[in-house]
């Protein structure tokens, strides 16, 4: 059933140079020239993520799902496809479930319109390039296809909170219905009079290939795209759930301040009268007495005196507040020193809200560890705006000797032994992979360890 | 994105001290404690503004375009507070260096350091304030009449940020899996930064060596050569590649 043999069925005596020509004009060249639609229509829906590099592994990736496909075999075409998309999809990556639903979505309807093409009587003739050419030119429809659907896509997006059950309901209906539609007509078709048998040969021989795995192949994409985004949805509803609660300790926290300041007001109102006493009876003896005794160090029970924890509240970012004030409350229940120095509004840092999280808590849940092992455990976490930067520092002192920075980068390394120094290393693999605007700087200076964040705010415009 | 990649010795203005602090009584006896610093050391450093006013401050700076040493209240009782007057003066002077004045409470020298690179910090009602003056204005004199010549450093110029990396320091500088960032590292620290390696080669010395397509090592900080499996294994354990091509240049 190969298409391109069954076109030259008595070819097969030809020789090296006319398969090489064969094989270029039937596989090779439509592919390519349909690679570059896949790659207009990617550019159109989700092109301003992208950058070249990934732009040219997407185009050899559809140039293999077009020679796959051109071979016009089931044996060939359906295992290759299912290899690549699983390849493809091993990685949790939304964005590149949506890249290979649009590049299959090009070859399928670039499959229908050949259907098309030839239930209205036309032959196809692979070998000529002014037919590949002429396919091209038709296909071109993909562009304002594209750009309806990025339409379409942008409208919906405004009630994008969808439950569990809507999703299901969705999932079942995108996988069944099409499908349904597709082999019935198919089998309709079979039965219909008014096609000779040719066409419908031709029908199951060449176009069937091609259409039938395709469909149900971005039926799987969807469905692994919709469980991607429900999971997605399920883990931020579980964020926020978390999120609040630390939201509500902090607030504790500073109930609790602002109770001790209450204290604090009642203490020293009572301490004047006796400091009264002294000075009206001119005893500069026992005045100087009672106030080395009493009053000079009066702050020192105050729990939470030294921490300004209360800085927390320059922080406009709920998830970054939550997750610092958890980590900072855990620090002090241990008896570690910490500091918050923040002095203006801190509103956006050009990242992925649950990144930040993750990197800021593993940051500090290190800060934390090290410094415990210290007689006088310190942690000061500092944020700042600069120009068009957001620093965010965290420094901690540490207990012997000076650790070599580039081992506690390495994968598994920590100091508390096996299975659990995945933490810098993921903190450096998510900015190496995901942001470019963000450094990461590991200074040792004196008895600090300090780790600096570095985001640049990049102006870009959303999809 | 790209930067200015700087060897910083040019021709230097004497160093100028502002004062700048709100509380008038204070403001006098903080003058004549620097001034008599600067006699006992024999310091050529001169207080040539002392203040209560930021605006008189900013616009002295803009006016003459000096290189000084700051001192500012944090707090002026003003709508310009020093860190928002640090920030005006930091854009005009990057080589000043900065130093706050500051009670207990609202102490936050971290952020003063990240936001405009001060150099320190005094703490008004401490017991050693003088002594901490004193080492400041020395620290600041020294770094700024002596330091640069006695060791080579490499200056990157961000639009927002600074970094002044010691030659003698890098063990080696790669490039990272993000286009146009490179990482040097040291000993004691790693940065990143945006650039590009043949740049950087441009503003080095002898003793650094293009080793592989994304690393320059310091020829100084090797400890071993693994020929074998083309590495480069420096002298605290740090491992670096070494391509194939270049190995030959490495071993003269």
């Amino acid at each position: 059933m190969l298409r391109f043999l069954q076109v030259h069925e008595g070819a097969f005596g030809m020789t090296f140079d006319g398969f090489i020509i064969l094989l270029l004009s039937n596989m090779i060249i439509p592919a390519i020239l349909i690679s570059i639609l896949c790659c207009f229509s990617i550019y159109i829906l989700c092109g301003n993520r992208l950058n070249i590099s990934e732009m040219k592994k997407y185009f050899c990736v559809s140039i293999i799902v077009g020679c796959a496909f051109y071979t016009g075999s089931f044996a060939i075409t359906l295992p290759i496809l299912s290899i690549l998309t699983i390849i493809w999809l091993r990685n949790d990556n939304k964005q590149k479930t949506i890249i290979l639903i649009i590049i299959y979505g090009v070859y399928l309807l670039n499959g229908i319109y050949i259907f098309v093409y030839s239930l209205c009587g036309g032959t196809l003739n692979y070998s000529s390039i002014k037919y590949a050419l002429i396919e091209f030119l038709i296909m071109l429809i993909i562009i304002p296809i594209s750009f309806i659907t990025k339409i379409i896509f942008l409208r919906s997006k405004v009630r994008r909170d969808i439950s569990a059950a809507q999703l299901r309901f969705r999932i079942i209906l995108a996988t069944t219905v099409p499908l349904t539609i597709c082999i019935s007509a198919i089998l309709m078709m079979a039965f219909w009079n008014s096609f000779n048998k040719e066409k419908i040969e031709f029908v199951i021989g060449n176009v069937m290939p091609q259409i039938v795995p395709l469909t149900s192949i971005i039926f799987a994409c969807i469905v692994v795209y919709n469980y991607d985004k429900s999971y997605e949805y399920r883990v931020k509803l579980s964020r926020e759930a978390e999120e609040k609660h630390e939201i509500e300790e902090y607030s504790h926290v500073i109930e609790d301040m602002y109770a001790e300041t209450r204290r604090f007001k009642h203490d020293y109102m009572n301490m004047f009268s006796p400091m009264k006493g002294y000075i009206d009876n001119n005893d500069m003896k026992a005045l100087r007495e009672f106030f080395y005794n009493n009053v000079i160090d009066m702050d020192k029970d105050i729990k939470w005196s030294g921490s300004n924890i209360d800085k927390l509240k320059y922080i406009k970012i709920v998830g970054l507040k939550a997750i610092l004030s958890a980590k900072l409350i855990k620090a002090v229940a241990i008896n570690i020193d910490i500091k918050v120095e923040i002095v203006e509004d801190i509103d956006y840092v050009d990242m992925n809200v649950m990144d930040l999280c993750r990197i800021v808590g593993v940051l500090l849940d290190n800060a934390i560890e090290a410094a415990m092992e210290c007689e006088y455990p310190k942690v000061r976490v500092c944020i700042v705006n600069k120009n068009d930067y957001v620093v965010l520092a965290v420094q901690n002192n540490f207990f012997g000797a000076k650790p070599l920075i580039h081992k506690i980068f390495k994968e598994g390394f920590s100091t508390k032994g096996k299975d659990r120094g995945l933490g810098l290393y993921t903190v450096k693999d998510i900015i190496d992979k995901k942001y470019d605007n963000v450094s990461l700087n590991t200074t040792i200076e004196d008895n600090m360890f300090i780790e600096e964040l570095w985001v640049k705010y990049e102006e870009r415009t959303s999809v | 994105m790209y930067n200015e990649i700087i060897t910083v010795i040019k021709e230097k203005n004497m160093l100028q001290i502002i004062i700048c602090e709100d509380n008038s009584v204070y403001r006098g006896k903080f003058k004549i404690l620097i001034e008599n610093t600067i006699l006992r050391e024999k310091l050529d450093l001169k207080v040539m503004l002392c203040t209560g006013s930021p605006e008189g401050v900013i616009n002295y700076v803009a006016k003459n375009k000096i290189t000084g040493i700051y001192f500012f209240d944090v707090d002026l009782n003003n709508s310009i507070n020093g860190i928002r007057l640090a920030e005006t003066i930091r854009e005009m002077d990057s080589l000043g260096f900065i130093i706050f004045t500051t009670t207990h409470l609202e102490m936050s020298y971290l952020a003063f350091k990240y936001k405009v690179e001060a150099m320190d910090y005094v703490i008004k009602d401490d017991e050693d304030f003088r002594q901490r003056v004193n080492s400041c204005l020395l620290k600041a004199y020294n770094t700024y009449y002596k330091d640069k010549h006695t060791e080579d450093c490499i200056i990157i110029k961000e639009d927002t940020r600074i970094i002044k990396i010691k030659l003698g320091d890098i063990l080696f500088i790669e490039t990272t899996g993000i286009a146009h960032k490179i990482r040097v590292h040291e000993e004691n620290r790693q940065i990143e930064f945006y650039g590009n390696l043949k740049d950087l080669q441009e503003k080095l010395t002898q003793n650094f060596y293009r080793c592989h397509k994304s690393y320059i090592v310091n020829r100084e900080k090797i400890a071993e050569i693994d020929k074998k499996n083309n590495k480069i294994v420096m002298i605290n354990g740090e491992e670096c590649y070494v391509s194939f091509r270049y190995m030959r240049g490495l071993l003269v």
